[in-house]
């Protein structure tokens, strides 16, 4: 479909806005110019905004034209500070101004656009009256919604039927901010930072000033037993009692006792109570998983959302409230509203014991006898 | 296990691979799955790539192994490590396995083990030993009839979720009999072959209901109707006993107000726990969700049990009987001496044997390679024997059934 300026205006990341700043012929020299100082400032302010809020917010009342033709020039400056970080903020935050305008977006063509077109997810209007607007194919959804982890996303929490998942516009455009924001991260990696003249320099110079570091990806967190969270505590007591800890359980014990500092041969000597203890197989799981041997790749903490689906989730009610890592326990005391049980509280815990003891993959590649030790 | 009874296996399973195996089809894209073997005597043997149907079959009847696996994934190198296999996709996979299902009829047939003192009891595991008081304690579980129709009816309850829910359609499922205590369920070629471990948890969670928020139910505007688990909890609330103590009324509108109006945290817990028991599907998650997996091969014979895993035609799931049906040898006339330590009442071939308790029976091989393959006897010393058949096959000596 044809879309208008004011449309480009709030979707400035589509290839039609970069077609229409094509049109307009202009080099980054140009940019210096007085001409397109309403441009120049506009892209700064774009990109402080977003180190600012996190946001960035519309102004295409003034002038659409700015508006579009800022993005691209905005996109350019950040690249220039060659803060990484600031790439990965600047396109969230991008995302988030396309998806306030998406949510209130009354022409459903544009949304269908964005969505068939533009991102392939096939999308299509809901037949049932009482039932959300949207509905797209289950797989698309979970793909996307995986990576969310308020309870209300998960599909079992949604409208399923025929391999399609109903959604709001709202909801409907939430999934899409991720993608969103790649798309944009995608332009920033694609751009070579022009030779700038001294004015955008200056520019760059005073946004690198005004953006704050970066926070540290893994955390070494110095916390002393009696303090890890109650799933570390309860594979460790598992382990102590020589009985048989889960393949969720170990994982979840080795990729937490590393994150708090902990050697390889630390937690090495935790194994030999256990059952099926083979030191080298041990060290060499261990060790995988610190990233010193196979794919080299150290592997994070899992998520409380995934130990849940494991069945190795022993959430204390208190101080587990809104955590989503086990990393984030020690610094959370008490629950911000003093109310314990809240929607995903001790009554998913208590179903989720129905499912528990699982087979653990008998009819997988896994070796060991026929008497096998009880899961608790 | 001791040489004799490894040696009596092997010979079993030699016979079977070495008579059946051109029937053995292997998976669909042979090349871009990695393969798996567990040979008698242990240690598993990863990362095989084969070119076609025709080297698999001559490896199962060259090494006749204990347990033999493919991936449901396909791979750009399947033999290479598994960081280097370049993952393409995976056909999602179900496992439904009795002993997850914890029905009543465990307390008949499962066994516990002391390891300090010795004692083993049938009865699921005391939380100590009931001699010594000592903590070591193992149990071994078995499957009786019963098991094996509540793994059908949960096999029945994921297939209602795979086509309506997820519009999966009937013919991209096949359903296997595990060859132990349950069933496998594999989807091909649907749109979910693209998802990592993560989207196939949600998948997992929707069917387990894992994470259901207690709100989805509390709605007046549940009808049986809907579709996915506003339908389920909705047909759930209306077929509900009309005796039952939950509701005082058997009218779905008034039930359905109740719930929302009068039920405390305590009802509503008790509601939901009842609600999944019935609605949810018993699957062990870590099969559905990771994507690395060698999982048993269709028609090749199971460690632990020496049956087939079997392919039952969605269509005769009903009908399809494991215990006739996946005896991998069953015109064997021989008969074998087996020295039985423990062995609940086991039904095999339209017969039962047993219980026994620490005697040495004559048995068909078939039941003979069940019995020592669950871990439970060893081929006998050339002693006194009594001739299972010859006593009826019911009870043997000391069984406390």
């Amino acid at each position: 479909m044809q879309f208008g300026n004011d449309d480009l205006a709030k979707y400035t990341f589509l290839p039609q806005a970069g077609d229409f700043i094509r049109a307009q012929g202009i080099s980054v020299a140009d940019l210096a110019n007085s001409e397109y100082g309403k441009v120049l400032s506009r892209a700064k302010e774009r990109v402080l905004e977003a180190v600012r809020t996190g946001k960035v917010s519309d102004k295409s009342e003034a002038s659409r034209e700015v508006e579009i033709m800022s993005f691209p020039v905005s996109l350019m400056l950040v690249k220039a500070t060659k803060l990484d970080h600031l790439v990965s903020r600047y396109a969230l935050a991008e995302a988030l101004r396309v998806e306030s305008f998406l949510n209130q977006e009354r022409n459903d063509r544009i949304i269908e656009d964005i969505f068939s077109g533009f991102l392939r997810i096939g999308l299509e209007h809901s037949t049932l009256p009482n039932f959300p607007k949207f509905r797209i194919p289950v797989a698309d959804y979970v793909k996307r919604a995986s990576e969310f982890h308020k309870p209300e996303w998960k599909l079992v929490n949604r409208i399923v039927q025929n391999g399609k998942v109903y959604l709001s516009q709202h909801d409907l455009t939430r999934l899409i901010r991720e993608e969103i924001r790649l798309l944009i991260m995608e332009r920033l990696k694609a751009i070579n930072p022009p030779k700038l003249p001294e004015m955008l320099d200056s520019i760059v110079k005073q946004i690198v000033q005004l953006t704050p570091p970066p926070r540290s990806a893994f955390t070494i967190i110095n916390i002393s037993p009696e303090n890890y969270p109650p799933c570390v505590r309860q594979a460790l007591a598992l382990l102590e009692k020589g009985e048989n800890v889960p393949h969720y359980g170990r994982f979840l014990m080795a990729t937490y006792l590393l994150a708090a500092g902990k050697s390889v041969d630390d937690i090495m000597a935790l194994f030999p109570k256990a059952p099926d203890f083979k030191a080298s197989i041990t060290k060499y799981q261990v060790e995988h998983i610190a990233g010193m041997k196979g794919g080299r790749t150290r592997y994070s903490v899992p998520s409380c959302e995934t130990l849940q689906t494991h069945s190795f989730c022993f959430k204390d009610p208190v101080k587990c409230y809104d955590i989503k890592n086990p990393l984030q326990y020690p610094s959370r005391k008490t629950p911000p509203t003093g109310k314990p049980d809240a929607k995903d509280g001790s009554a998913r815990r208590k179903r989720r014991k129905t499912g528990e003891g699982a087979g653990g993959g008998e009819d997988t590649a896994r070796r060991g006898g026929e008497w096998t030790k009880p899961r608790r | 296990m001791d040489e004799a009874s490894t040696l009596m296996l092997k010979r079993y399973f030699k016979e079977y691979y070495f008579r059946f195996s051109n029937e053995i089809k292997g998976p669909t894209e042979i090349q871009s799955r990695e393969f798996g073997y567990l040979p008698f005597g242990g240690g598993m043997v990863r990362h095989i790539s084969l070119k076609d149907v025709g080297s698999l079959r001559a490896l199962l009847v060259k090494e006749a192994p204990a347990g033999v696996y493919c991936s449901n994934s396909l791979y750009t190198d399947p033999s290479a490590e598994m960081h280097l296999k370049g993952w393409i996709r995976a056909e999602l996979i179900f496992d439904i396995d009795a002993d997850s299902l914890k029905l009543p009829c465990k307390k008949v047939h499962d066994i516990w083990l002391c390891k300090g003192c010795g004692r083993r009891e049938f009865g699921l595991r005391p939380e100590v030993c009931l001699g010594c008081r000592g903590n070591r304690l193992l149990e071994l579980s078995w499957s009786c009839p019963n098991c094996l129709e509540g793994t059908k009816k949960e096999t029945f309850k994921l297939l209602e979720f795979l086509e309506e829910d997820f519009g999966i359609s009937g013919d991209q499922i096949r359903v296997y009999f595990s060859g132990s205590a349950g069933y496998h369920v594999e989807v091909v070629g649907s749109t979910y072959e693209f998802l990592d471990s993560h989207g196939r948890a949600e998948l997992a969670d929707y069917i387990t209901s894992q994470g259901m928020m207690p709100e989805i139910s509390k709605s007046t505007r549940l009808a049986p109707s809907d579709p996915g688990w506003r339908g389920r909890i909705a047909r759930y609330i209306r077929d509900l006993d009309p005796e039952s103590e939950l509701f005082s009324s058997p009218n779905f509108d008034s039930r359905l107000r109740e719930l929302v109006n009068d039920f405390t945290k305590k009802d509503l817990d008790s509601f939901l726990r009842d609600m999944v028991s019935a609605c949810a599907v018993k699957i062990d998650a870590m099969v559905t969700t990771d994507v690395h997996r060698i999982f048993r091969m269709p028609e090749t014979l199971n460690n632990k049990t020496g049956l087939i895993k079997k392919e039952c035609s969605k269509n005769l799931l009903s009908s399809f009987d494991p215990t006739l049906e996946a005896i991998a040898l069953k015109d064997a006339t021989e008969r074998v001496d087996v020295t039985i330590d423990m062995c609940p009442k086991i039904t095999l071939g339209g017969e039962t044997y047993g219980p026994f308790v620490s005697e040495t029976r004559s048995l068909p091989l078939f039941v003979a390679v069940y019995i020592i393959a669950k871990g439970a006897g060893r081929v006998a010393p050339a002693t006194q024997v009594i001739d299972a058949s010859r006593q009826g096959n019911n009870v043997g000596k000391g069984a406390n059934d």
